[in-house]
């Protein structure tokens, strides 16, 4: 006797499996495979290096074309970057301080850290030279101001996608296939 | 075991090396069918999308163990199935009535089709509405095709309560559909 239920279903397949997935669906995934974080960390590094690009090409512009003698100027003598520096440093010694602590289980991830921040101080190193050398002053600043931002983003993204992974447990059901 | 051709090898193979772009290709070639199978199965969408995301997490995470010996289709289909048999059993969720198997209880009620209006919607609903055990199996029979013996297997129950667990849905599945084209002739 033929299933008429069973015909029906076979023959209407398409309707039982209509529903469409939620679009963030796989945005969720990612970030839990660790995709999106990795993606924005190179991005991230990838702004670094256009920065410090920008920043040395404005450096040897003003250094070509400004010939006039000027009375150089110490980083102390800038009251502003003293006190921005102290603040900043504070704070990325802070957030620094709590990322160590929640890394524990990802050391491939503390390495990618080290090495962006190891890029923005080497930029800082360059911006700190332009800053004595009296060179577009304000605009060194600002960068020296971004560069600072920049390292405190990078922590607290990272700090947010630890403190995100430490919180679930890791899944060890297995399945008998 | 012998291995199968898969079309999309050299995707799963990347995928397995944990390539993120072919790891997103093989979402969008399976998370709609596998998320109509999540939904079937939990009756409610949030657990349905819940229960995709740790059926691609998971199948992500082991997919380096996958020898092509069934299709990929077949093996996350595996997987989605026992995820969600396994979220229901956590939940409490009574998989397994526990009733008398009576042989009028197993028999034919193929032909009470007969004079009922079928419709995809009507079907559907009728299913939301059968209880947790029933449609369980009565989905995984009639639309994800297990046969008693795999659906045993599955369930962990034996091929004689599989089948009388499959007769007794269809029977109460026909009868909410019955009661619902009488209801519709009424209005």
């Amino acid at each position: 006797m033929t299933d008429r239920l069973k015909d029906f279903i076979e023959n209407n397949a398409d309707g039982f499996n209509d529903l469409e997935v939620p679009k963030e669906s796989w945005d969720k995934i990612a970030t839990r495979l660790g995709h999106s974080k990795k993606s924005n960390s190179v991005k991230i590094r990838y702004i670094s290096i256009i920065a410090a690009a920008c920043i040395a090409g404005i450096a040897v512009f003003m250094v070509v074309f400004n010939n006039t003698e000027q009375p150089t100027s110490q980083l102390a003598e800038v009251p502003e970057i003293v006190e921005a520096e102290a603040y900043y440093t504070s704070q990325i010694n802070v957030k620094r301080e709590q990322v160590y602590q929640l890394a524990g289980g990802f050391p491939e991830l503390k390495e990618e850290m080290e090495i962006d921040l190891a890029e923005l101080d080497t930029i800082m190193v360059q911006l700190k030279k332009d800053l004595n050398d009296n060179v577009s002053n304000e605009e060194v600043i600002e960068a020296m101001i971004q560069n600072y931002r920049m390292k405190l983003m990078i922590l607290e993204d990272i700090k947010s996608f630890l403190e995100e992974k430490n919180e679930k447990p890791k899944n060890t059901k297995s399945y008998e296939l | 075991m012998t291995e199968q051709i898969d079309i999309h090898k050299p995707i799963i193979q990347k995928a397995a090396k944990g390539n993120a772009k072919a790891q997103k290709q093989l979402y969008e070639l399976y998370a709609k069918a596998m998320f109509n199978i999540c939904y079937r199965m939990m009756n409610n969408l949030y657990d349905a999308e819940d229960m995709l995301q740790e059926v691609f997490i998971d199948a992500f995470n082991r997919l380096e163990s996958f020898r092509f010996e069934s299709t990929f289709g077949a093996w996350i289909k595996r997987i989605t199935i026992n995820k969600c048999i396994n979220e229901l059993k956590r939940k409490k969720v009574a998989l397994e009535l526990k009733e008398e198997i009576t042989p009028d209880a197993i028999s034919d009620d193929y032909e009470d089709t007969e004079y009922t209006q079928l419709s995809v919607n009507h079907i559907k609903h009728a299913m939301a509405l059968l209880p947790d055990g029933y449609r369980v199996i009565f989905s995984l029979y009639m639309l994800e095709g297990y046969d008693h013996q795999e659906i045993s297997e599955i369930m962990n129950i034996t091929v004689s309560t599989s089948k009388s667990q499959l007769a007794r849905a269809k029977k109460k599945l026909i009868e909410v559909l019955k009661a619902g084209s009488m209801q519709y002739n009424l209005n």
